[in-house]
């Protein structure tokens, strides 16, 4: 064996994020498989996605898009986003249609108070705003997009999706695009659809306005009742600060402001209140919209093809070690040694005297057992090396070779090529054929081993040292056994 | 401290388990070829226990010592001082005539002297024989540190005691019971933690693949109890609603249903505990080949896991008085249940319509009963246990204790719950896998944990 090489460092990517189709794809076949159970036809997918480089999530999305089941599971997800986007079409006609209506009810009369105006198109998109920040925090961790759009998305595709998906994985494409949209890329979709809405919504409002302004001769005027014209004046002159700063609407000054109190509208001052309106629902509505739209969008695009996917789950999970890759398969060192052709021993001529009988590593006290008809000379047992080396001086001191050499083996024992060594030298010394007669199969079978692979063993060390293995109980002596026995102490080998 | 992976070899007489104990601490039986019979595996090979990527231990599998009587003397018969052990076992390596003669004998001294440590496995049912104590005597020559391992000490054939004392004469102290084939991760614990004391610079490294392991069981047995919650609560939660004349013919259908979601949980926990499809015809769990052999609907499956039947009365069926079962319950007005119904026995749960139409088209809406979701969850929880405790090459079988696992006290509040959501399960067509389902199912597989580490 060559010095222990360490294995090239094949590092698995730490990656377990997937694309929103695998993901989807690869989660569909999640939920099916822990409800109906796993796929039957899956070795194959099984064996490709183990020669997939990359992270187990990887592994996981190969192998679905390797199932039989996968192709309609892919036409179900083109589907359901062919419904998403329809979906998302239609929210966002309704945000048109409600922007146009909100700015139709915001100037109502001929005669519009500037303030008031500016409050009713501002006050719902500013507390939906307020609310999805608040919502976004909390619901971090459970996928919460805090926008009342995404969950109406939500809800609908759960509703819709079965009915209209034909496919017969709908239900779980579904909830799998449910699960989707409450990943951290799912979040960022949904604030963005919530900021287009919003978008959509100011648009379509400060298009309604800036015809209505255009066509139209509408009074923009404001009043108090309770608070002073100075009052008012200091919170128009503040709210006007960021539309002139970004250079909409020139800085009004104190005396214009006063010359649009309701009842003392100068006419030629029409057109800059007008303005100011348009770039008030622009600059406190519509910009931190388009503001956010573009960061959720930015992080959705980020994490777009980043979907985590979660692989501690029990279906997943089961499916790690089916797919586990080479890194941990076995690597062979150096050959296989090869195995010692059986020893060709013929039987032995002029024999004289008895059996020789030997114990080999035995527990069993009285051997060599009484084998009724034979007699034996016993050379005790050879359990260790001093007992080994005395039965093989005692052999090697034989006058003339015995009828044969009687082996007593332990079928607890696994032979080993010790034993193969010894009775090899032991028929060699003394030129006789040894039989092998195997003890204790009650034993063996008594403590759960299987008789059958070690009989064979032992058979096969009996071939290679060429003798014969007899099994043998001697509480229950087999006929046959002693027959076979009697005649080769007789000189008749078969 | 140590960058290094630890290379650990495990060494031992032929056939005392070694590939099994690899394969053990591997959770792999796709390593090496495990039989009981000599010289199986027939050359050394290796296999990392990595974590993220990076290999922490690598493992040597070795063939095994057969021939150490000799191989002492030919050691013995080697020129040099005595104590020089390290030395006539290089020399022995570098002989090409003796390595020939030591075929099997040389590649394991050289993996020797490679190894950090070694394993010495042995069969502990053997007794304590002179060419054992040779191949310890050996194996000590290389100066490496060696932890015994005893195999199969659970046994009643095993010599634990001989061995320990056999050991400690060769002043070996570092012996463990292992059994390899017995998964339990306390022992797995201890052996790693033995190598360890033996090895500081590699304490590090042993205390990461510890901890690997750890989150490894914990985010199994997470698994697994959220398998059991979920089909627990999918089927708490599933009902049927079926004209009266037509309900025996539904039950049928809904049985078999409910079978299958059961096997589909079994299927997961198998997957979850096991490694590679093929050790399922030869486990020794509570389940044969995969598969309950009882049915769940029959009353003599219930009796078995001593489960009352009949205990109509707190069922969390949600519809009031109009409830009835199947196991000689009260049926208020409507038709009784003929034929399959009756025969099969147990597990149905019957009430009126859940809808005030559904009540006056005289639809009875059809569930599972009490009894056998305790059946369900009980055999479910067992398995897990047995999976837990046995180790994947088990060829013993590991004791089945089947009781209710709620000592026929109530359902948990969960469940009873579960009956009010039929949008909960998956097998009912109005199914939402919505947060109030997912919080159900976290708070029953908590449940079902304490239940299952309280034995």
């Amino acid at each position: 064996m060559g010095p222990v090489r360490r294995r090239p460092g094949k590092l698995t990517v730490k990656s377990q994020t997937l694309a929103p189709r695998d993901w989807l794809l690869t989660e569909t076949i999640r939920v099916r498989e822990e409800r109906a159970g796993r796929s039957v036809d899956d070795e194959a997918a099984n064996a490709l996605a183990r020669t997939t480089s990359g992270g187990l999530a990887e592994r996981l999305a190969a192998r679905a898009g390797a199932l039989p089941a996968a192709t309609g599971i892919r036409e179900d997800i083109d589907r359901l986003f062919g419904l998403m986007r329809n979906l998302v079409f239609l929210i966002l006609l309704l945000a048109a249609v409600a922007g146009l209506v909100a700015a139709r009810a915001s100037i109502a009369q001929r005669e519009v108070d500037i303030l008031l105006a500016a409050a009713t198109l501002l006050a719902l998109p500013s507390l939906m705003l307020i609310a999805w920040m608040v919502l976004m925090w909390p619901g971090r961790h459970r996928g919460g997009s805090g926008s009342l759009a995404g969950h109406l998305l939500r809800r609908a595709l759960g509703w819709l999706g079965p009915r209209l998906l034909p496919g017969e994985h709908a239900a779980e494409v579904t909830l799998a695009g449910s699960r989707a949209l409450g990943t951290a890329f799912g979040r960022w979709l949904l604030g963005a659809l919530a900021h287009a809405f919003w978008t959509v919504y100011l648009l379509s409002a400060l298009a309604a306005l800036a015809l209505f302004f255009t066509l139209a001769q509408y009074d923009l005027t404001w009043g108090t009742t309770l608070l002073s014209d100075d009052q008012v004046v200091t919170l128009v002159g503040s709210l006007a600060a960021p539309p002139a700063w970004l250079g909409l609407v020139p800085q009004p000054q104190p005396e214009w402001i006063l010359g649009g109190r309701e009842g003392a509208l100068a006419p030629e001052a029409r057109a800059l209140w007008a303005r100011l309106l348009l770039s008030m629902v622009f600059v406190y509505g519509l910009l931190p919209r388009l503001v956010l739209l573009a960061g959720c969008s930015l992080l959705a695009w980020s994490k777009r093809n980043r979907l985590p996917l979660d692989t501690s789950r029990p279906g997943y999970l089961r499916l790690s070690s089916a797919l586990r890759t080479n890194v941990a398969r076995p690597m062979a060192h150096g050959t296989a040694p090869e195995a010692r052709p059986p020893r060709q021993r013929s039987a032995p001529t002029a024999t004289r005297g008895k059996p020789i009988a030997i114990g080999l590593e035995l527990e069993r006290r009285g051997w060599p057992p009484t084998l009724p008809g034979i007699e034996t000379n016993s050379l005790g047992c050879a359990n260790d090396r001093a007992g080994r080396r005395g039965v093989l001086a005692a052999l090697d001191a034989l006058p003339a070779p015995p009828p044969f050499l009687l082996v007593g083996c332990s079928m607890l024992r696994t032979p080993d090529s010790a034993h193969a060594r010894f009775i090899d030298q032991a028929a060699d010394r003394a030129a006789t054929i040894p039989v092998l007669l195997l003890l204790d199969a009650g034993r063996l079978t008594e403590r759960g081993d299987s008789l059958a692979s070690r009989l064979a063993d032992w058979q096969a060390l009996a071939e290679q040292v060429g003798g014969v293995a007899l099994p043998y109980e001697p509480d229950a002596p087999d006929a046959a056994a002693l027959a076979r026995l009697k005649r080769m102490s007789e000189g008749v080998y078969e | 401290m140590s960058e290094r992976p630890l290379k650990l070899a495990v060494v031992g007489h032929t056939n005392t388990g070694k590939t099994s104990l690899v394969r053990t601490l591997l959770r792999s039986s796709e390593f090496g070829q495990v039989a009981d019979r000599g010289g199986t595996t027939r050359q050394i090979t290796s296999s990392c226990l990595s974590v993220n990527g990076e290999v922490l231990v690598e493992l040597f599998d070795s063939p095994g010592l057969e021939n150490a009587p000799e191989l002492i003397e030919a050691l013995e018969e080697l020129p040099g001082p005595r104590h020089e052990g390290l030395e006539r076992i290089a020399h022995l390596i570098g002989d090409d005539h003796l390595r020939e003669h030591f075929d099997h004998e040389s590649r394991v001294l050289e993996l020797m002297l490679e190894a950090d440590i070694a394993l010495y496995v042995i069969d502990a049912r053997e007794p304590v024989l002179e060419k054992y104590q040779d191949e310890l005597d050996i194996l000590g020559q290389c100066g490496k540190p060696i932890v015994a391992v005893l195999n199969f000490t659970a046994s009643p054939a095993s010599r634990e005691a001989q061995w320990r004392d056999a050991l400690a004469r060769v002043r070996l102290h570092s012996v463990l019971a292992f059994d390899a084939v017995v998964r339990d991760p306390a022992t797995e614990l201890r052996l790693f933690q033995k190598i360890s004391s033996l090895l500081d610079d590699f304490a590090p490294v042993i205390e990461r693949w510890l901890e690997h392991r750890r989150d490894e069981e914990e985010q199994r047995a997470t698994a697994a109890l959220a398998t059991i919650a979920e089909m627990l609560i999918d089927l708490a939660a599933f009902g049927d609603t079926a004209a009266e004349a037509g309900q025996d013919i539904a039950w049928e259908q809904m049985q078999q249903r409910v079978r299958q979601r059961e096997q589909a949980c079994v299927d997961t926990l198998l997957d979850l505990y096991r490694f590679g499809r093929e050790d399922r015809e030869d486990d020794d769990l509570p389940t044969s080949g995969g598969r309950w052999d009882d049915d769940l609907f029959d009353t003599e499956t219930l009796r078995h896991y001593g489960i009352r039947t009949g205990t109509w009365a707190g069922i969390g069926a949600g519809t009031g008085a109009a409830v009835d079962v199947g196991t000689g319950g009260l049926t208020l007005g409507t038709g009784t249940l003929a034929g399959a119904v009756i025969g099969t026995g147990a597990g149905l749960l019957r009430s009126f319509g859940r809808t005030l139409t559904a009540r006056i088209r005289g639809q009875v809406v059809l569930m599972i009963d009490e009894a056998t979701l305790r059946l369900l969850a009980s055999r479910q929880v067992e398995l897990l246990g047995a999976l837990i405790r046995r180790g994947h090459a088990s060829q013993t079988p590991v004791r089945t204790t089947g009781a209710d696992l709620w000592d026929n006290r109530r359902l948990p509040r969960i469940l009873r719950q579960a009956r009010h959501h039929p949008e909960w399960s998956s097998l009912n067509p109005g199914h939402r896998g919505n947060d109030e389902r997912r919080r159900a199912v976290d708070r029953l597989s908590r449940q079902l944990r304490e239940l299952l580490e309280t034995p």
